[in-house]
């Protein structure tokens, strides 16, 4: 689990649009793991108190193998999409940076700016202190 | 004081997750394919070394850089941390 939470507050700093989509699907998968695994057809086995006698048989077990790695690969092609987007973006060249992708991109990946930031780039640290 | 046991370094080095359960090892396990596990470690350390090198040369800033490798190794690791108590302890793993 804490490989899916490695990500978040680097998605939320750089790319916020695509950090909250992803945090929406990760929860969907945890909270349909959390109710359905391991598949022993006992919806909430793993989250009461004395499991069916079949939960300690199925965890593990071929079905379980096999509905679980089908669930979590919806959540790693979505990864495999935002890691194309972004090596995309890093490797274009400037003539395309005017594309729809790029331009979402930079506006995804420019959001935790302040606008102050954005609207006076060449603001240096001596001109703040003077201003404060 | 707690004694370390050198099994337990050992075996805290070696543990690398269940392999089948995630990104392109669990394709394989789907399409009922063995996949080499030197190819898929290949896959990896190629992929992370490329993502790195890329970032380098791009100067980027930290968070898109730091973004950039962690959704490489992502989508490019073939073993994956969840928790499978059973086939961990199989394999020899720290509880």
């Amino acid at each position: 689990m804490q490989y899916l939470i490695w990500i978040v507050p680097l998605a939320l700093l750089a790319d916020q649009r695509r950090g909250l989509t992803y945090s929406l699907l990760a929860g969907l998968m945890i909270a349909f793991e959390v109710l359905a695994r391991p598949y022993t057809g006992y919806v909430g086995d793993m989250v009461r108190g004395l499991p069916h006698p079949g939960y300690a048989r199925a965890y593990g077990g071929a079905a379980d193998h096999l509905y679980t790695a089908i669930d979590r690969l919806v959540l790693w092609s979505f990864f495999c999409w935002w890691w194309l987007v972004t090596l995309i973006s890093y490797c274009a060249p400037q003539s395309l940076i005017g594309t729809r992708s790029s331009r979402s991109f930079r506006r995804c990946g420019s959001s935790f700016k302040s606008r102050r930031t954005r609207a006076k780039p060449h603001r240096r640290m001596s001109d703040w202190i003077e201003f404060r | 004081m707690a004694v370390l046991r050198f099994s337990t370094v050992t075996g805290v080095l070696r543990y690398r997750g269940a392999a089948g359960w995630w990104g392109l090892s669990s394709i394989a396990y789907l399409g009922g394919v063995a996949a080499p596990s030197n190819l898929l470690s290949a896959i990896f350390f190629a992929a992370m070394a490329a993502a790195a090198l890329l970032l380098i040369a791009k100067r980027t800033e930290a968070a898109r850089g730091a973004l950039l490798l962690l959704l490489t190794f992502l989508c490019h690791s073939a073993r994956f941390r969840f928790a499978v108590p059973h086939l961990d302890r199989a394999a020899g793993a720290p509880r």
